[in-house]
This record gives structure tokens, sequence and C-alpha cells, in this order.
């Protein structure tokens, strides 16, 4: 890895996340990653943060930064919903300003606070959509070279494919768990009206009905009642 | 079952309750229902029938989401349904 804020190499930038595509890092460690690459791989800056846009749509927040200080200038853009980070995943663009920045004073006073005299936040984009930002901060006037400026755009490239991946990977993850929980139930209720059919000599239909009536008199979930039926005879089993 | 209107009703249950027809289908599915999701979805706009089994074991669904959430409110099974005021 080159020293840090060396940067200027897009192609090591492609490596590194092309390797995390299909590791088993979470969301949160990509996040983590993509921030530290950042400040090691593009030169001249010396802080970054990922915002990404909250499930409700609207709202932003900011998943992981260099640093508290670089967390509270994205936190002020998000609570005023001025600032390069809230423009470049609005318009989906990039965003390189100096500091101070006329259209945006308050995030100016805050950013100049915090030392930082240029921004470039770069919209996360994958299929047309835009789902965040890669903020990049700067101590140094000028701006972004054009080398880094150019790692900057294969890091939020990469970094958006690795994200969008990672979310897919999530759902299909979490549907199928729901799918399995699913089976399971249906198998224990399937038990459940077989042992009721053959005891009490009725159909399927009125094996559920049985289990339904039970459920809606003690409001408990069907799937509770069917859990007992095949306790008891299983117990009942146990004790012949 | 003889409520045309029954398929609509949980249709508008399902929505308050902020379940997809994925999300209802699956509950559906660990009841023992039979139906796919496309056919409980066109089911549930009325575009194909569903039978009194499918319809109650719909209800279960319902019925049981509302309890998760701490609602008193219950729907009517195929046989209070067709057993009138």
């Amino acid at each position: 890895m080159k020293p840090p804020g060396d940067g200027g190499d897009a192609l090591n930038v492609g490596g590194e996340l092309a390797g995390l595509l299909l590791s088993e890092e979470t969301v949160d460690g990509l996040l983590e990653t993509i921030v530290t690459l950042a400040t090691k791989v593009v030169a001249g800056i010396d802080g970054a943060s990922v915002s990404l846009v909250m499930r409700d749509g609207r709202h932003l927040e900011t998943t992981d930064a260099s640093s508290a200080s670089v967390r509270a200038i994205d936190e002020s853009q998000y609570e005023t919903g001025e600032g390069p980070s809230v423009e470049a995943i609005r318009c989906s663009r990039e965003v390189n300003v100096a500091i101070p920045a006329r259209r945006w004073p308050r995030f100016s006073r805050e950013a100049a606070e915090g030392g930082i005299r240029s921004v470039f936040s770069l919209p996360l984009r994958v299929q047309g959509r835009t789902t965040g930002a890669l903020n990049l901060y700067s101590t140094g006037s000028g701006g972004l070279e054009v080398p880094a400026q150019e790692a900057a755009r294969v890091l939020a490239g990469q970094a958006a494919v690795v994200l969008a991946n990672a979310a897919t990977l999530k759902s299909a993850e979490l549907a199928n768990r729901h799918l399995r929980e699913a089976l399971a139930t249906r198998d224990v209720i399937g038990q459940a009206k077989g042992i009721l059919m053959e005891r009490q000599g009725i159909d399927a239909e009125r094996a559920f009905d049985v289990m339904r009536r039970a459920s809606q008199r003690s409001d408990r979930k069907l799937r509770d009642i069917a859990a007992e039926v095949v306790e008891r005879a299983a117990r009942r089993g146990d004790n012949r | 079952m003889n409520d045309d209107g029954a398929p609509a009703r949980l249709d508008r249950e399902r929505l308050s309750l902020g379940m997809s027809v994925p999300q209802l289908w699956l509950e559906y599915f660990a009841l023992g229902g039979s139906m796919t999701p496309s056919q409980l979805g066109e089911a549930l706009s009325g575009a194909a029938g569903m039978g009194a089994y499918d319809h109650d074991l719909v209800v279960q669904a319902l019925n049981e989401r509302h309890l998760e959430v701490g609602n008193t409110h219950r729907l009517a099974y195929a046989d209070e349904l067709n057993a009138g005021p």
C-alpha cells in the first residue's frame, strides 16, 4: 500500500474494491474500508466520509467518517439541507468547491472551523440511482489535482457497485431466512393437522379450523397452537 | 364463499397493515397455503377467485399481524361471514 495521501493510483483503488465484491464483508465493514482507502490512495485529502440516503428516501446519514470533525461537518449539511454532499446526492453530480463557498454560508463556517479549505463530493450511483456520496475533505487550498480527482472517481464508481452488491446480497440472505422460517412453520402446522385428522377423523381443512378457533379464543398465533398439538402428541407417545 | 367483496376487504386490510403481497404470501404459505405469490395477488385484486379455505388462511395471516402490532381488530372468517349478522 502506498504512503498515506500519496494516491493518484486509480488501478490500485479498483483492485482493492474489486476484491471486496465476493468477500464476506458486511456493509458497515465495506463503508469503513472505502473511507480508509480514500484517505490513503487519493492524494491531497485529509478526511473522508460516506453519506448514504436512508430507507425513507429523504434523510441522509454519515455512515462512516475518518474523524469526528468530518462527521460533524457532514451532519451540519444534513441539518441545513445545504452543502456539497447534499447537492451531490440531490443533483446526482460531482461537487468540487473551495471554502468559503458563498452559496453555503453556514456550511462554509463549519468547514472553515474544522480547517477545511476544499471539498470534493462524488455521488455514489448504480444503474441510474444515487444512493449516497463519497465526500473528500482537504485542508490545502487549490483543491485536488487532476490525477487525484480521477482516483476519487474510480473509488466512487467501485464503491457504489460494491455497496449495491452488498445490499442485494443482504436482501437475498434475509429473503432466504424468511423462507426457511416459513417452511419450518408450515411443517409444524402440517404435522399438527395430521395429528388432529387422525385423532378426530376430520379432513385437513377442518383440522385447520380447529386450530384457527383455538388461536382466536386464546389470541395466540396458530403456529404456537400447532406446536402444542405436536408436543402433546409426542409426550403421549413417550408415555406409552 | 358467497361474498364477492371479501378479496377487496382483505387487500385493503393488507395495505393498512403495511404488508406487501410477497410479505402476506410468506405468512399465508407458512400457514399451509398453496397459491403462488402471483395467484394470491390476482385473488386479492379480484382477477381470480379465492376459495373459503384460502380466504381463511389469508384472514389468519392478517389477524396474526394485527396481534403482532397490538391491534384488537380482527377480520371475520368465511363461516362467520356466511352466517351473516
